[in-house]
């Protein structure tokens, strides 16, 4: 980390409001500057297959002119905003489930290398089952309404979240620790005043991944049961060889994901502005 | 106790440090013997690897060590809050708060709740005043250095102990910092152990001289630094400045060729 060296004779001192080094955040560009370039790629790359599937005549059953989508999903936006909604709603809950469990167990695990040595293994269990392999289970247990997709959701994103807590929490500057522990601080004053903190970066890089799968564990759950969620208006769909309104609830998705990110991104840049990775030298 | 004067502040007796285990143990600390005034300015000099750190880590009861006494205002060193301050060579600021909620830190352990005035006169004491609403990452390597000295000094600490606190600075700001030190210490009154590896910089602001040989860490022995106080840049040129920099000289040569000094 270096800094520049700017000091004044020590005898000196500072006047009151003094300018400071550096600007204090990064500089945000307009919205458009980040949107325009791919927003132009992905409109060109509609109109190809726009022509494609009307010049070569392909069926709509295989692959749906775009327009025929954005038709779709014009004429019947209430229809994919309330699935959608259904979708959301069930992936955040399974997110925020998933990620309490999993910072708890993170703080315990921190704290006790024989509850690590316990529970991270029967993490990795979880991890590598394929939860397309257990999702039928859940529906057995849990019933048809929002429970397993939302256990579903909770189970994908725990653990990331869980892993980058334990690191997160234990990857403390070492002179600050010294410094909190001669000052006699407590376990708790440390895990407050120091740990957390420190873990939040891991945290959100863990958010960043653990964001999107919710999403995807609750489209799972509502493929295997239940009439409500873009996961049951895919399957559908899919039944009924309905191609405009199969993509039309993966472009709501895609909206969806896009969104949630950007959520995600803005929270970090403002609970983060201290870090390293948002300081603009 | 060796020492004909009163009780010292801090006393170490005996005191040897090893690292690792088993086989692969390395002394880091062999039988050192240190007494320390009240209100005495110490510094520890040697060579790189000697155990000095190891020493302060001691002191401040960061390591506890494998053998040997050390008592701290005659009560054994153990750690505890608001009497001993501690100065790293990194500033070690907490990045996601401002400098003032850093100098408040120590403040708040123990459940207290930080005085706002408390902290503005320290950071008034440091020539920081208006900076306390300014993060870490805004500041230069000489200011960040100053928010650790106000933290080290917001609860008033009996005992400051400082490793190497002007190391990270380059050479023009640290002579101007080792005087900003001194004028803190002055209206402090704190006692200080601080190690360096300059030796000017320790005859400058020392009472005594405390000088170390390396692996394992003995004390070779101890120059007393007689200069008028407070003292001066103009000092470094006088004839009583530079026979105590050179006797402070030989005893690190004695100790880095035998560790067995003749002193």
């Amino acid at each position: 980390m270096a800094r520049p060296i700017t000091e004044r004779p020590a005898s000196e001192p500072f006047s009151a409001g003094g300018a400071a080094p550096r600007p204090s955040g990064p500089a945000l560009r307009p919205l458009a500057w980040y949107v325009l370039p791919p927003a132009i790629a992905l409109s060109l790359a509609a109109a190809v297959c726009e022509a494609w599937t009307r010049l070569a005549n392909v069926p709509t059953y295989i692959f749906p002119a775009p327009s025929a989508v954005a038709a779709r999903l014009a004429g019947d936006a209430g229809y994919f905003a309330v699935h959608g909604a259904v979708t959301v709603l069930e992936a955040a809950a399974g997110f925020v489930l998933g990620s309490a469990i999993a910072v708890a167990l993170g703080v315990a695990m921190s704290y006790s290398r024989a509850a690590e040595r316990t529970l991270l293994p029967i993490a990795l269990l979880v991890k590598v089952t394929p939860v397309v392999a257990v999702a039928p289970l859940f529906v057995i247990w849990f019933g048809f309404g929002s429970g397993p997709k939302v256990l579903i959701a909770a189970l994908i994103t725990f653990f990331p979240v869980m892993v980058n807590t334990l690191i997160g929490l234990r990857s403390v500057s070492p002179g600050a620790l010294d410094f909190l522990r001669s000052l006699d601080a407590s376990d708790l004053e440390i895990l407050l005043k120091l740990r957390a903190p420190s873990a939040l970066p891991y945290l959100f890089a863990a958010f960043r991944i653990a964001v999107p799968l919710s999403v995807i564990g609750a489209v799972v759950g509502e493929w295997f049961t239940g009439d409500r969620g873009l996961g049951s208006v895919i399957i559908v769909a899919h039944n009924n060889i309905d191609m405009p309104t199969l993509f039309a609830a993966v472009v709501t998705l895609t909206v969806i994901g896009v969104t949630l990110t950007a959520v995600l991104a803005y929270a970090e840049r403002k609970v983060l502005f201290w870090h390293e990775s948002f300081i603009t030298t | 106790m060796s020492r004909t004067m009163g009780d010292p502040h801090i006393s170490v007796r005996g005191l040897a440090h090893s690292y690792g285990s088993n086989g692969g143990a390395t002394a880091a600390l062999d039988s050192v013997d240190l007494h320390v005034e009240r209100g005495e300015f110490v510094s520890v000099v040697g060579p790189s690897g000697g155990g000095k750190t190891t020493l302060l880590r001691c002191i401040g009861g960061l390591i506890e060590p494998g053998a040997g006494r050390i008592e701290v205002g005659g009560r054994p060193a153990a750690r505890r809050s608001g009497e001993i301050g501690y100065v790293f060579q990194d500033p070690s600021l907490l990045p996601w708060r401002t400098v003032s909620g850093n100098v408040a830190l120590p403040l708040e352990i123990g459940g207290g709740r930080a005085d706002p005035a408390r902290v503005a006169e320290t950071l008034d004491a440091v020539g920081l005043s208006g900076f306390g609403g300014h993060y870490p990452h805004q500041l230069s390597g000489g200011m960040a250095q100053r928010t650790a000295f106000a933290r080290a000094l917001a609860m008033d600490p009996d005992v400051l102990l400082m490793d190497e606190p002007l190391g990270a600075l380059d050479e023009i700001t640290r002579a101007d910092m080792s005087l900003y030190l001194l004028s803190l210490w002055e209206r402090s009154g704190s006692t200080v152990v601080m190690v360096t590896h300059s030796v000017p910089e320790a005859v400058m602001t020392s009472d005594r001289v405390v000088v170390m040989s390396s692996r394992p860490g003995r004390i070779v022995g101890a120059v007393d630094i007689p200069l008028q106080r407070p003292r001066e840049r103009s000092l470094e040129d006088t004839p009583e400045f530079l026979a105590c920099s050179s006797r402070v000289r030989s005893l690190l040569l004695a100790g880095s060729n035998n560790g067995a000094p003749d002193h």
